[in-house]
């Protein structure tokens, strides 16, 4: 394990290394924020690292990212506090060597802190596309990452999204809104991972970062500061985010339902 | 038995709060709410035998993939954890057991 300056650990392998593996594999980089998913003060462990099936939520995204043809590089963000998990899952749980980096208190900055990290290789041409995950959504399928890593390519930027066919727009007190402004047709529940190219995401964050602008997500920055169009591709009901105690559950009962039992 | 503690959003009392997360095996069998006390216990009696023998059966392969990983770690961790399996068997079958018991 090497470390280096700013906080930067690396799990596995040298720098030289890397360039060489990750120009092989392919040239997207896949990030896992694990920054912020269910830590509070007092708390036992981040939720990321609770475990699903026999391994940690968060190794189950990172596996699927690292399977994607094209994705020759994994980074994986996560708390100060949270590095031996991470370690952890590094050795134990990954089938891919992780370039494991701290992440700040939001999840811009901690994005913003993994393109940094990669900004050497983005700026060389070594990574052309970012592939950004929740490490809370430990069911994207390999298929739709691959879906949204291809329609990045493409388009500079793409998100998955389920049609929100089921939203209603909330309107003054506990009434719907009629006015009919807002369409459900037009409404997408987007999900992760959001790929962009990589120079372009990289710029637009540095430029929001002297804004000090904190968008939702990574497609909100890129619509704020990029004019590259953002494509959404057809997202996973199974690609939930584990927030309720009960998703829990329900992410046990997909990973048995589906036969995805690990090792 | 395994015990872990994180902040999840409660179905209950829908408040982000510590909950107590208590496994059997691979399995999640129950959650409480620390702040309001809802506990949601789950019958895990079903799938445990058939996931307590893929895990038998896989042993091998994945002490033999931690071995090419890191031996030293695998040399310092194993004659302690071996050691303490029977134990922590007992209380994987007593959580199952419980589980089975509170349908």
């Amino acid at each position: 394990m090497h470390e280096a300056p700013g906080g930067v650990y690396d799990a596995s392998v040298s720098q030289t290394r890397r360039h060489r593996s990750s120009r092989r594999r392919g040239r997207a980089a896949g990030v896992v924020l694990a920054g912020g998913s269910g830590t509070r003060v007092g708390a036992g462990i981040n939720k990321a690292f609770l475990p699903l099936a026999g391994r940690s939520i968060a190794s189950w995204g990172l596996n699927t990212l690292g399977a994607v043809e094209g994705v020759g590089i994994l980074v994986f963000v996560v708390r100060p506090d949270d590095l031996e998990h991470a370690r952890f899952v590094a050795g134990r749980e990954t089938d891919r060597p992780l370039e494991i980096i701290t992440g700040g208190d939001t999840r811009q900055e901690s994005e913003l802190l993994a393109l940094r990290h990669l900004a050497d290789r983005i700026d060389t041409g070594v990574i052309d596309t970012v592939l950004i995950h929740d490490a809370a959504r430990p069911l994207v399928s390999h298929g739709l990452a691959a879906a949204v890593l291809h329609a990045a390519r493409e388009s500079g930027g793409a998100v998955p999204g389920i049609p929100g066919t089921d939203i209603a727009p909330a309107g003054d007190a506990d009434r719907l809104d009629a006015s009919g402004a807002l369409r459900p047709d037009d409404l997408v529940r987007v999900q992760t991972p959001q790929g962009f190219r990589a120079c372009t995401i990289l710029d637009a964050y540095e430029a929001a970062a002297r804004d000090g602008f904190v968008g939702t997500d990574t497609a909100s920055c890129a619509e704020e500061y990029t004019d590259i169009p953002v494509t959404w591709v057809r997202g996973e009901e199974t690609n939930f985010k584990i927030t309720y105690a009960q998703d829990l559950l329900l992410a046990q009962d997909v990973v048995t339902a589906l036969g995805l039992r690990t090792g | 038995m395994n015990v872990e503690e994180s902040f999840l959003r409660c179905t209950a009392c829908d408040q982000e709060a510590e909950h107590v997360v208590v496994y059997a095996g691979r399995f999640v069998s129950e959650i409480q709410c620390t702040g309001c006390g809802a506990v949601t216990r789950l019958d895990v009696s079903e799938e445990y035998l058939p996931d307590l023998r893929q895990r038998i059966s896989s042993k091998p392969g994945r002490l033999m993939r931690r071995l090419r990983r890191d031996p030293g770690e695998l040399a310092t961790t194993l004659p302690q954890r071996t050691l303490s399996k029977p134990l922590r068997m007992v209380g994987e079958f007593r959580t199952v057991w419980r589980s089975r018991r509170g349908r």
